[in-house]
């Protein structure tokens, strides 16, 4: 199988084209409008830089701030297309735990996602989510198919137990989503490792925002909520890399960056670099993460000079760009994206 | 479950006398699934008499299939394997009959359905491993 780049499909919009004639001053202040009121990637794709592109408008959708959700039953089949309806949108919770779970967990990760950053759904234009539960049999693990699709097993129990229970999975899940709309950050070495730290950065603030906690009472652990004996206490500590369970063998800084061919490069593990670098700095500025230490990530997910090859220092530059821009160069946060960095041993250049 | 290329018994059919075949001495296969949310490395290794007579013999195709046969799929090089999505599983398997090597690398949802059955039984002998 392998990546199929969809049509770029640019919408014949005013703003756009006003954009795509504008001086570099006037395309910059054009790019801040549009970011602000989260038409960004209309220019974005102007920059025709992207696979996945579809026909935005400018305007909110109708029904924008509700999701709209699917979750479908697939009855340990490993088919990939969408099993038996069980719940979608609106519908009272039915009988089924892990089909209420994926919905409800779901619902919290279009929340943050609406309240925090006025992103409507996985492509800011109220895309269906779609999540698929019961995949295969003991399937100990939950993926996105890069087509729209989220899949979750229920486990073998000893591993992973039925990956719907975990808040931070599911946004997980729905941020690969979310990064494919947006930077289509390549699943392979440093831009793979990146792309995995967007997922579990966003789903662990999902979770904090979910349970109102701050940077101090948050437990910064990914898949708490599903591991196994043999995966306990969680799959990933963003505040300790490689402290979560007995396999985690997780870097926290570059001097432990791991050069494998496994797993694309190691991105399920070197991605601890970029993380800790977020716990850093979200703990610097303290109060909320999915305040200003959110922001400056989202801001940089979205930005169109983060491109898909991205390494760790091409990615930290930006955040510190966004933290600049939005809250000052001088600025409290600012320093703390530097501090972060720093601290990670990954140069911002 | 024969690939192009097969030297194996055609029948396809175990031999309730002789379960392994002769013909695996010397075959040897190691497995690795990687990736997945978890990011945790699964490892395997065994001789090819270990395993089912039918299995050991996909393994066997495997070797014998020429490097561009299109019925094979996979890579000799993990780092060419981007998969489509997030969260995937990577196998990677290899075989060696002694003389002969060849690592073939998947991403979960473009195994071969020809490699599956291989893949399933290396699979249920698998135990975790420290990412490398
Ligand atoms: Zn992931």
């Amino acid at each position: 199988m392998s990546l199929q780049p969809l049509a770029c499909i640019i919408p014949p919009d005013l703003l756009a084209a006003v954009a795509r004639e504008a001086d570099a001053t006037q395309r910059q202040a054009l790019l801040d409008t549009l970011q602000l009121d989260q038409s960004f990637r209309v220019v974005r794709a102007e920059n025709a830089a992207r696979t996945v592109e579809t026909t935005r408008a400018l305007t909110p959708r109708v029904g924008a701030g509700t999701p709209s959700r699917s979750i479908y039953d697939q009855k340990h089949s490993t088919a990939t297309t969408p099993g038996t309806l069980a719940r979608s949108e609106g519908q009272a919770p039915v009988a089924d735990v892990s089909v209420n779970q994926a919905y409800d967990n779901f619902g919290y990760t279009y929340k943050l996602y609406w309240d925090i950053f006025h992103r409507d759904s996985i492509d800011d234009q109220g895309l269906p989510i779609e999540g698929l539960v019961h995949f295969g049999a003991n399937y100990d693990n939950a993926f996105w198919d890069g087509a729209g699709h989220m899949f979750f097993g229920d486990g073998d129990g000893q591993m992973l137990t039925d990956t719907t229970k975990g808040i931070d999975v599911v946004g997980h899940e729905l941020t690969h989503g979310v990064t494919q709309h947006e930077a289509n950050l390549t699943y392979s070495g440093q831009s793979g490792a990146l792309n995995e730290s967007v997922s579990d950065v966003f789903g662990s603030l999902v979770k904090q925002y979910h349970l109102g906690q701050d940077v101090a009472t948050a437990d910064w652990l990914i898949g708490a909520d599903i591991v196994g004996p043999q995966l306990a206490p969680a799959l990933r500590s963003m505040k300790a890399p490689g402290t979560a369970n007995h396999y985690d063998n997780q870097p926290a800084t570059m001097d432990g960056y791991v050069h494998t061919t496994s797993d694309n490069g190691g991105v399920h593990t070197n991605s601890g670099i970029p993380n800790h670098a977020f716990y850093v700095i979200a703990t610097t500025i303290g109060g909320n993460a999915w305040e200003a230490a959110g922001q400056i990530w989202y801001d940089t997910l979205v930005d169109p000079r983060l491109r898909p090859n991205a390494t760790f220092s091409k990615f930290a530059a930006l955040t510190l760009r966004s933290a600049r821009t939005r809250y000052g160069a001088s600025s409290n946060e600012a320093a703390a994206v530097k501090t972060g960095w720093d601290e990670v041993k990954v140069r911002v250049r | 479950m024969n690939l192009p290329g097969s030297t194996g018994d055609p029948s396809g059919l175990p031999d309730p006398a002789h379960p392994r075949d002769m013909s695996d001495a010397g075959l040897h296969v190691t497995y690795r699934r990687s990736g997945g949310i978890a990011g945790l490395d699964l490892v395997a290794e065994c001789a090819g008499s270990d395993l089912p007579q039918d299995h050991a013999r996909v393994a066997r195709d495997l070797l014998d299939a020429p490097a561009d046969e299109p019925g094979r799929g996979g890579t000799e090089r993990e780092a060419a394997v981007v998969p489509a999505g997030a969260d995937r599983f990577t196998y990677t398997v290899h075989i060696t009959d002694g003389t002969r090597h060849r690592t073939l690398t998947w991403s979960e949802g473009a195994v071969p359905s020809a490699a599956e059955p291989l893949l399933a039984s290396l699979g249920g002998l698998a135990t975790p491993q420290r990412a490398p």
